[in-house]
C-alpha cells in the first residue's frame, strides 16, 4: 500500500521533470531569433545550418525534445558554444554543483537550526513581548535584501574586522576549516531571510496545534512544558515548515546568483544566470532540468519524512 | 573591438567616462631596487569575464590583461608608442611599404612544446584574416578578419621569415599586427585543434593555463618561458596566478581591503570614487592609464533619423560634454574636443562640435522642416546597471533642453552586443576606438577595411560583411576614407599628422558620430606586490606601465605574504 | 480575548496610511522626478538644504526616489501577493480537500513552476513577453510592469497554494471534519465554515511575509535588469545603492529603513487580523 503510494508519487515527480524540460524546449521554438545565428554571429549560412541540425532544431520542438532528452538520460548535458569550438555543459557543472549544494546544504541547516527554538519559543510565548521582539527583529532583518546583508558583513567582518576572507571558495580538500571560512559569510547572508520566514511558519502552526485538546489533556497530566512542546506539539507542528523547506532547495541551489557573484562562490546559479545572458540555451535548459530533479529529490524526501512525522497526513494521502 | 563581446554588464556602462588632465597618470614604480624573490601567487580581481581564446573571441581590458599572461605578441609597444619586435626578432619593410617581411625569433617554443616558426606565423595570418576558415581548417576570425583585410598574401620565404603584402600601402602596419595588445601568438595546434580553440588557449607567454571558465583564468609559471631577468635568472618570478572575474566593484574593493586580493583593476566609467578611496589608502599603490581610450556615440547614419544631417548636428550640439563630464565622471577624465584624444595622430578640434544649445535648436527645427517630423530616436542601455542608466539619462536631459525625444530602450548586454554589430541601433554609445595610432580607430570609421581590394580572399563569401562591420555609425564617406589611407601611406610623420587630421576634420563637420569624454584605466596593488612596471622589453626600452589590458606580469614578484 | 487596539497597532496603521497615501498621491506632491540628476549635489549626506534624505552618488534625490517608489513598490507587491494568494489558496484548498485527480494536476502544476528558480522563471518570462520586433521601439512601461506583476505572481501562486494545501491536509482529517462529513453537510459549506478559518493563520502568515519578499524580490530582479523599469522602487533604489555601502551608507538607509517600517507594519496587522480570527476558532 505504501509502496505503491511513493512510487505513485515518484511517477507524479518525473512528470514535473518532464514538464519543466518540454517547456524549455517549447521556449527555445518561440525565440524570434534562431539560436544558431546568436550562437554563431559572424557564421556562415552553411555553418549555421549544420549547427542547427546538430542541436536538433530541425527537427521541430517534439523531434527537439526527444533527441535532448536521449542524450540528457545518458549524461550528455549538451555543450556550451563559442566562437571557436564548444564546452561540454557537464564539465562547467562539476565545479558548480558542489559549490552550490554545500551552500544549499550550510543555509538550510543553519537557518532551521535557528527558527525552530525561535519558532516555538515565540509560539509558547505567544502575544507575550518576547514574542512580539522576536517576531519584529526578524521582519526587520527580513526585509532586507540578501545582497545588502552581504555587503555589510563584508564591509565589516573581511573589511573592517580582517576576521574572514570576502571572495573565493575552498574545497573540503583545502583543509576544513579553509572551507568553512569561505563559506560563513554567503551563508549567514542567504539564511537571514529564511530564518524569518521559518520561524513565521513554525510559530502559527504551533499556536493552532497548542490549543489542541490533547496538548491541554496533557498539560492536565502534568506534564512539564518543555515536555509537551518538543514531544507533542513540535512534530506536528512542523510539516508546514518542512515542506516550506524543501520548496527552498532548487532556488538555493540555482537561484543564488546574486549571492554568488558578491562572494565568487560561483555556482550552479551563476551558471544559470551566464546561460540566460550568453544566450546558451541547450545549456540553460539542461541546468533546469537537473535543478528540477533535485528539487523533487527533496520534495520526495520530505514527504515520506511527513508520513512519519505527522502520520494522519500520511493514513490521509494513502485512504485517497 | 575589445569592446564588442564583453561579457560583463558593464560594457556600455563603461562606455562612456571621463576626467581631469592625466598628466599623472604615469606613476613611476618604486625606487628602492630589491632583489626580486622567487615564488608566490597572485590573487587578481578583474571587471570582465573571460569569452574564450580563439580569434573571434574578444578578451576585453582586465581580462585581457589576464590572457596575456599565457600569450604574447608578435610585436610590442613601447611607452614612447613605438612598436617594436617582441616574438618576431626583425621587421623589414619595402620602400612602398606594401611588403613586410617578418622574421620569427629562434628558440621560442609553445606551451604544447611546439617551436614558433614561419609556419607558425603563417597559421596565425591565414587564420585571423580568414583563408583558414574558408578551408573549414579553423574557427571564425571574428571581428579580425575586418581588422586584416588589407592583406593580401601571406608567403612563407624560409624556416623563419614570412612575407606579407598588402593592397594598400601601409606604414603603421605593426600596429595592426598589434591589435592593441589581441593578436596573440596562438599555437597552431590550438588554432587548427577543432572544438577546443576557444576553452584550450596555447600561447608563447610566461604562464601556462591551469583552469578557465567564464568567470576565472588560473596560471601556472611556463618553466621554460623564453625570457631571462637582467640578472640572467629565469622568468617569470611568480609560480601562479588567478584572475576571478568580479563584477561588483564593492567586492573588488573589499577583496583589496581584506587581502582576500593583491591586485584589482578598476575603470573609470562608474568607478571614480572607489579609484579615488584607494589612492588614499597607504596599504595601496595605485597605477593609471594614459587617457588614450575614446568612447563615442554612434549615430546610425544609414536610418532615419540620423541618415539626415541636422538629426546628427542637432544632437552633436545639444550635448553639454563639460556638464556631463563634471556629473558622471567627476572631472577624473577629460571632456572631448575631438572624436578622439590629444594623444592621437587624428587628434583635431576643427569641425567638431561643441555644446550650443541654439544650434541644437536651430538644427532639431531644421530637421522638422526638411522631414516634417519632430527629432526622435531610441537610445540603448543596460538594463540593471545604474551607472549606465544614469549615463542615457544625463544625455536624455539634454536631448529634452534643445527640444529632442529621446526613448531609453533598457536591454540585456547579450541582446545590445546581438544587434550592434548588424547596426541595427538608431544610436548607441560603446568604447571602440583606442591609442595613439590609427590601427584602432579606422576599422570603426571607414566603410570597407580592404580598401576596395575587389579580389581580397572574403570578397565573395558571407565573411565580405566583415570589411564593414565595425563602422557602428554605418556611414561611407569618400573624403575622409580616401584621407585615411593617403595618410596610412604617407612615410613623413607631420604630413602624414596633416592628412589624419583632415579625415578627423571631415567625420567632426559631418557629425558622423560624437564624443563626450574620454576614459582610463586604473591598477590597484598591494604593497607586497613589487616589480611592477620594471622588467623592460628584449631590445630595450620599457613597455607603457598601465593601459586598458592591465600591467604585465611577467616581471612582478611578491615579498612576504 | 479580544485584543485592545495598542499603540504599535496604530502606528503600523498609521505607516501603511503614509504609504498607501504616498502610493496614490506620490505623483502629484511637490516632489522633483525619480530621474532627475542633481549634477550640484552628488554625494549631499542627508539634511542637505532642499534633499532631505541626501543625494545619492548617481546625483538621484533620495526623498524623491522614497516617494516615487512608493507607489511601483507596494502597487506590486500588493497586486501580485493578492492575485498570487487568492488563486493559489482556492487551488490548494479546492484540491486538498476533493483529492484525486484534480489533486493530481494541481500539485503537479505547482511543483513545475516551483521546480525552476523564481529568478530564473522571472528573467524567461521578461526575455519572452517584453521585447519588442522592432529592436529601436522601446517596449513601454507599463507592458514590462505588467511582466514582472504576471511573472511575480505566477512564483506567489504555488507558494501559497502548496502552504494551503498543506494545511488543508492537515485540517481535513481532523475530527470536527470527519463528524460534519459524517454529518451530510455540504462540502462547500465544510470548507467555508471549517477549512478556511483554520487555513487562513498560516496564509495569512505566509501572505504577509511574501508582501516582504516581493519587494525584495523585485530588488533582485532589478539587479538583474528585469526590476521595476528605470529602478523606480524601493528594492531598485538598494539595488542601485549597493555601491555605495562604503562612501554614501545613506543611499542605502533610507530604502531599507522605509522597506522594514513597511514590513513590520503588515506583520503586525497580520497578527492583529488574525487575532480576530482565532477567536472564531476559539469558538468551535
Amino acid at each position: 500500500m505504501r509502496a505503491a503510494y511513493y512510487l505513485q508519487r515518484s511517477a507524479q515527480l518525473l512528470i514535473v521533470v518532464f514538464c519543466v524540460t518540454f517547456g524549455c524546449s517549447l521556449l527555445l521554438q518561440l525565440i524570434p531569433v534562431s539560436p544558431a545565428e546568436i550562437l554563431l554571429p559572424v557564421g556562415s549560412p552553411e555553418e549555421r545550418a549544420l549547427l542547427t541540425s546538430e542541436i536538433g532544431l530541425d527537427r521541430g520542438p517534439i523531434g527537439y525534445y526527444i533527441k535532448w532528452l536521449g542524450e540528457f538520460v545518458r549524461g550528455d548535458f549538451g555543450d556550451i558554444y563559442y566562437s571557436g569550438g564548444r564546452e561540454a555543459v557537464s564539465s562547467r557543472l562539476a565545479v558548480a554543483f558542489p559549490r552550490s549544494m554545500w551552500l544549499m546544504i550550510y543555509t538550510q541547516v543553519l537557518a532551521l537550526a535557528i527558527a525552530i527554538p525561535l519558532g516555538v519559543w515565540s509560539a509558547y510565548r505567544v502575544g507575550r513581548r518576547t514574542d512580539r521582539v522576536i517576531s519584529n527583529v526578524l521582519f526587520a532583518l527580513s526585509s532586507v535584501p540578501s545582497f545588502a546583508i552581504a555587503l555589510v558583513l563584508v564591509l565589516l567582518v573581511g573589511v573592517r574586522w580582517q576576521l574572514l576572507p570576502t571572495l573565493d571558495y575552498q574545497p573540503y580538500s583545502s583543509g576544513i576549516w579553509e572551507h568553512f571560512k569561505h563559506m560563513i559569510m554567503p551563508v549567514v547572508s542567504l539564511s537571514v531571510g529564511l530564518i524569518a520566514s521559518y520561524t513565521r511558519l513554525l510559530r502559527a502552526d504551533m499556536i493552532a496545534t497548542l490549543r489542541e485538546d490533547y496538548i491541554t489533556m496533557a498539560a492536565s497530566k502534568g506534564l512539564s512544558d518543555r515536555r509537551i512542546l518538543w514531544r507533542h506539539a513540535f512534530r506536528p507542528s512542523s510539516v508546514t515548515l518542512f515542506t516550506s523547506a524543501a520548496l527552498n532547495m532548487g532556488g538555493l541551489i540555482g537561484g543564488a546568483i546574486v549571492i554568488e557573484t558578491i562572494f565568487a562562490t560561483y555556482g550552479v546559479g551563476f551558471e544559470v544566470f551566464a546561460a540566460i545572458s550568453g544566450r546558451q540555451y541547450i545549456a540553460l535548459q539542461s541546468i533546469v532540468g537537473l535543478i528540477s530533479i533535485f528539487y523533487v529529490l527533496f520534495n520526495l524526501i520530505v514527504d515520506v519524512a511527513a508520513g512519519y512525522v505527522d502520520p494522519r497526513t500520511r493514513d490521509r494521502r494513502i485512504n485517497a | 573591438m575589445k569592446h564588442l563581446f564583453r561579457g560583463g554588464r558593464r560594457k556600455v556602462a563603461a562606455v562612456m567616462a571621463v576626467a581631469l588632465v592625466a598628466s599623472l597618470s604615469q606613476v613611476a614604480p618604486t625606487s628602492a631596487a630589491e632583489t626580486p624573490k622567487t615564488g608566490g601567487t597572485l590573487s587578481v580581481g578583474i571587471f570582465d569575464s573571460f569569452p574564450g581564446y580563439c580569434m573571434a573571441d574578444n578578451l576585453a581590458n582586465s581580462s585581457l590583461m589576464a590572457g596575456r599572461t599565457i600569450y604574447e605578441t608578435w610585436v610590442e609597444q613601447r611607452v614612447d608608442g613605438k612598436i617594436v619586435p617582441y616574438v618576431l626578432s626583425a621587421v623589414e619593410n619595402s620602400t612602398d611599404f606594401k611588403q613586410w617581411k617578418l622574421t620569427v625569433r629562434p628558440g621560442v617554443l609553445f606551451h604544447d612544446g611546439t617551436p614558433v616558426n614561419a609556419d607558425a606565423l603563417v597559421t596565425n595570418l591565414q587564420a585571423l584574416r580568414g583563408a583558414l576558415t574558408l578551408l573549414g581548417k579553423a574557427p571564425s576570425p571574428g571581428t579580425a578578419g575586418g581588422f586584416t583585410a588589407n592583406i593580401t598574401e601571406v608567403i612563407k620565404v624560409s624556416d623563419s621569415a614570412v612575407q606579407v603584402n598588402l593592397y594598400r600601402p601601409q606604414v603603421d602596419f605593426l600596429e595592426t599586427l598589434y591589435a592593441s595588445g589581441r593578436f596573440f601568438v596562438r599555437a597552431p595546434s590550438q588554432i587548427l585543434g577543432g572544438a577546443k580553440c576557444s576553452t584550450t588557449p596555447i600561447g608563447t607567454g610566461p604562464f601556462k593555463l591551469v583552469s578557465t571558465k567564464l568567470n576565472e583564468l588560473v596560471v601556472t609559471k611556463n618553466a621554460s618561458y623564453w625570457r631571462k631577468d637582467p640578472s640572467g635568472a629565469s622568468l617569470p618570478y611568480l609560480d601562479g596566478i588567478t584572475f576571478t572575474f568580479l563584477v561588483e566593484t564593492a567586492s573588488r574593493v573589499s577583496g583589496l581591503k581584506s587581502k582576500s586580493l593583491d591586485i584589482a583593476m578598476f575603470t573609470s566609467a562608474g568607478e571614480v570614487k572607489q579609484i579615488r578611496d584607494l589612492q588614499k589608502n597607504k596599504n595601496m599603490t595605485v597605477i593609471e592609464s594614459p587617457e588614450e581610450y575614446y568612447p563615442s556615440i554612434w549615430l546610425n547614419n544609414r536610418i532615419a533619423p540620423f541618415s539626415s544631417k541636422n538629426a546628427r548636428l542637432a544632437v552633436s550640439y545639444a550635448i553639454d560634454r563639460v556638464d556631463y563630464n563634471k556629473v558622471r565622471n567627476r572631472d577624473y577624465v577629460s571632456a572631448a574636443k575631438s572624436i578622439v584624444g590629444p594623444a592621437n595622430i587624428m587628434y583635431n578640434e576643427k569641425g567638431f562640435i561643441q555644446y550650443d544649445l541654439k544650434k541644437a535648436k536651430d538644427a532639431a527645427a531644421a530637421y522638422k522642416t526638411e522631414t516634417g517630423k519632430d527629432l526622435e530616436f531610441s537610445f540603448p542601455y543596460t538594463a540593471g546597471s545604474t551607472e549606465s542608466l544614469a549615463n542615457a539619462t544625463q544625455i536624455q536631459k539634454y536631448m529634452t533642453a534643445a527640444g529632442i525625444k529621446m526613448n531609453l530602450l533598457p536591454l540585456t548586454t547579450a541582446e545590445i552586443i546581438q544587434r550592434a554589430f548588424p547596426q541595427q541601433f538608431q544610436a548607441m554609445a560603446l568604447l571602440l576606438m583606442e591609442g595613439a595610432g590609427t590601427a584602432f580607430i579606422a576599422p570603426f570609421i571607414t566603410s570597407d577595411t580592404s580598401g576596395g581590394n575587389q579580389t581580397h580572399i572574403l570578397r565573395k563569401t558571407p565573411l565580405a560583411v566583415l570589411y564593414g562591420i565595425l563602422n557602428l555609425s554605418a556611414f561611407t564617406d569618400t573624403v575622409s576614407e580616401d584621407l585615411i589611407w593617403q595618410a596610412k601611406a604617407e612615410p613623413n610623420a607631420a604630413k602624414r599628422k596633416a592628412l589624419y587630421g583632415k579625415a578627423t576634420q571631415q567625420i567632426q563637420t559631418e557629425a558622423r558620430l560624437t564624443t563626450i569624454s574620454y576614459q582610463k584605466y586604473a591598477l590597484a596593488y598591494r604593497t607586497n606586490v613589487k616589480g611592477v612596471g620594471e622588467l623592460g622589453l628584449t631590445q630595450g626600452g620599457q613597455r607603457k606601465l598601465m593601459t586598458n589590458f592591465g600591467i604585465d606580469f611577467t616581471g612582478v614578484w611578491k615579498s612576504g605574504k | 480575548m479580544r485584543r485592545k487596539h495598542t499603540i504599535p497597532t496604530y502606528l503600523a496603521f498609521g505607516w501603511l496610511a503614509v504609504s498607501a497615501f504616498l502610493a496614490v498621491f506620490g505623483s502629484f506632491l511637490p516632489v522633483d522626478s525619480y530621474q532627475t540628476i542633481h549634477g550640484d549635489f552628488i554625494d549631499s549626506p542627508p539634511f542637505t538644504s532642499g534633499h532631505w534624505f541626501g543625494v545619492d552618488s548617481n546625483g538621484y534625490d533620495i526623498f524623491s526616489g522614497i516617494v516615487n517608489g512608493a507607489r511601483l513598490s507596494i502597487f506590486v507587491a500588493l497586486v501580485s501577493v493578492g492575485i498570487g494568494g487568492l488563486i493559489g489558496s482556492v487551488l490548494g484548498i479546492t484540491a486538498a480537500y476533493y483529492r484525486g485527480k484534480f489533486d493530481t494536476v494541481v500539485s503537479t502544476g505547482f511543483n513545475v513552476v516551483l521546480s525552476v528558480p523564481n529568478l530564473v522563471l522571472a528573467l524567461a518570462l521578461v526575455a519572452v513577453l517584453a521585447t519588442n520586433v522592432d529592436i529601436n521601439e522601446a517596449v513601454p512601461t507599463w507592458r514590462r510592469l505588467t511582466t514582472l506583476v504576471i511573472s511575480l505572481t505566477v512564483v506567489i501562486i504555488p507558494i501559497l497554494g502548496r502552504i494551503a494545501r498543506a494545511a488543508t491536509l492537515a485540517w481535513s482529517g481532523r475530527e470536527f471534519v470527519v463528524a460534519a462529513r459524517s454529518m451530510g453537510m455540504r462540502d462547500r459549506h465544510i470548507i467555508v465554515r471549517h477549512i478556511v478559518p483554520n487555513v487562513l493563520p498560516a496564509l495569512i502568515a505566509v501572505g504577509f511575509l511574501a508582501v516582504g519578499v516581493v519587494i525584495i524580490a523585485e530588488a533582485s530582479l532589478s539587479l538583474l535588469g528585469v526590476g521595476i523599469p528605470d529602478g523606480a522602487s524601493w528594492g531598485g533604489m538598494i539595488a542601485r545603492g549597493r555601491n555605495d555601502l562604503e562612501y554614501n551608507p545613506h543611499a542605502l538607509y533610507f530604502p531599507i529603513i522605509v522597506l522594514a517600517l513597511t514590513v513590520i507594519s503588515t506583520n503586525h496587522i497580520g497578527d492583529v487580523l488574525r487575532g480576530g480570527l482565532d477567536r472564531r476558532e476559539g469558538r468551535l
